[in-house]
């Protein structure tokens, strides 16, 4: 499997997971016109690659601005992996926002509160 | 209406009473009806977060337009109106006298030898000027509708709606005797007393469709370099 990298645009985050070590980073802003559009083809690598993987995969997400739909995918994400975690497999997350913006502090705190066992760190920059 | 989500909750409500009568034809029935429940209420769940972060999201994306809207209006050196709100509010006041066939007037306002003041005194010491002048302009302009604007670098533009000329002549004369009593020193200045002041232009016009409010800046234009021409430190009306 390939390392997932895509470049940021005005809309959509910067996506950059490399599969050595483990991390994946979505970094920037998220209000895609089609949201389903652009995270299918993320979502579908990230189950790949959970089915492959044994190693630890850890997620930092800094977004900075994200819309509802946005909201929805990170959410069906979020799920997909408190599964993965039930199922054994070792899944962090980290929400890193500034300090100062607490709109992303609360939804990360929003996020935080629908998981069961997936670790969700909120860490404050 | 205790939520917005009235119609789901009575869903529920429905849906649980269903499985309490125990009328399922078999316990999988009954099991995968269950199921499809939690599965219903955790997306309900689902979307009443979604719709809260959005709520959260969109009220501090109003406070920043807002701000923002504020601060695009505003010169910041000076706190006045700067000179796109000028310009907004003549349109305005333009077309609110065309109907009422009011008088409106403009009172031009620019500081003597400014130039001469800020290379004597440095920059600093001459935006600090334009401040003091600034306030003493907004002093006397005070009736709700009156617009004190920057216009230009050492310019201000005041709007006095439904005023004829002799009264904004009393509102330059106050101004011009607010700002020489400040008595800040300019020690540059080719006037005798040496002291910092300003000259003034004053029009006002009934609008009509055969005006417009370019005449109006142009007549509060000519006015002030009448005022200029006549030694500075003074007022002239046109």
């Amino acid at each position: 499997m390939e390392s997932l990298m895509i470049d940021k645009t005005k809309s959509t985050p910067e996506i950059n997971f490399d599969i050595n070590s483990g991390t994946l980073w979505i970094k920037g802003e998220s209000f895609p016109e089609n949201a389903a559009k652009f995270y299918t083809p993320i979502l579908n690598w990230i189950k790949e690659y959970l089915k492959k993987s044994t190693s630890e995969m850890v997620f930092e997400f800094e977004i900075i601005y994200f819309n509802s739909s946005t909201s929805k995918i990170f959410m069906t994400l979020f799920d997909l992996l408190d599964d993965e975690v039930q199922d054994g497999k070792k899944v962090v997350v980290n929400w890193r926002c500034d300090k100062e913006n607490e709109t992303a502090i609360e939804c990360g705190e929003e996020f935080k509160e629908d998981l069961e066992l997936l670790p969700f760190n909120i860490l404050l920059l | 209406m205790k939520t917005i989500f009235t119609k789901e909750d009575k869903l529920i409500a429905k849906a649980e009473k269903l499985i309490k009568s125990n009328s399922f034809k078999s316990l999988e029935d009954e099991e995968e009806y269950r199921a499809l429940l939690d599965e219903y209420k955790s997306l309900l769940k689902q979307v009443k977060r979604i719709i809260k972060m959005s709520d959260k999201t969109q009220t501090e994306l109003k406070a920043v337009s807002e701000k923002l809207n504020v601060i695009s209006h505003i010169d910041a050196l000076t706190d006045l109106y700067n000179r796109r709100h000028f310009d907004e509010v003549l349109q305005k006041e333009w077309h609110s006298a065309l109907r009422s066939k009011d008088e409106i007037a403009l009172v031009m306002i620019d500081i003597d030898y400014f130039k001469k003041y800020n290379d004597t005194y440095g920059h600093i010491q001459g935006d600090k000027c334009l401040k003091r002048v600034a306030d003493i302009i907004k002093a006397y302009a005070k009736r709700p509708r009156d617009i004190v604007a920057r216009f230009g670098g050492e310019e201000f533009m005041i709007i006095l709606p439904e005023t004829k000329i002799k009264g904004a002549v009393r509102v330059g004369k106050d101004i011009l005797t607010g700002v020489e009593n400040m008595k800040i020193e300019h020690s540059a200045s080719p006037l005798k007393q040496q002291i910092l002041t300003v000259s003034i232009g004053i029009a006002s016009i009934s609008p009509s469709k055969e005006s417009s409010i370019e005449e109006l800046l142009t007549e509060v234009d000519k006015a002030l370099y009448t005022a200029k021409n006549s030694g500075r430190n003074c007022l002239r009306p046109i």
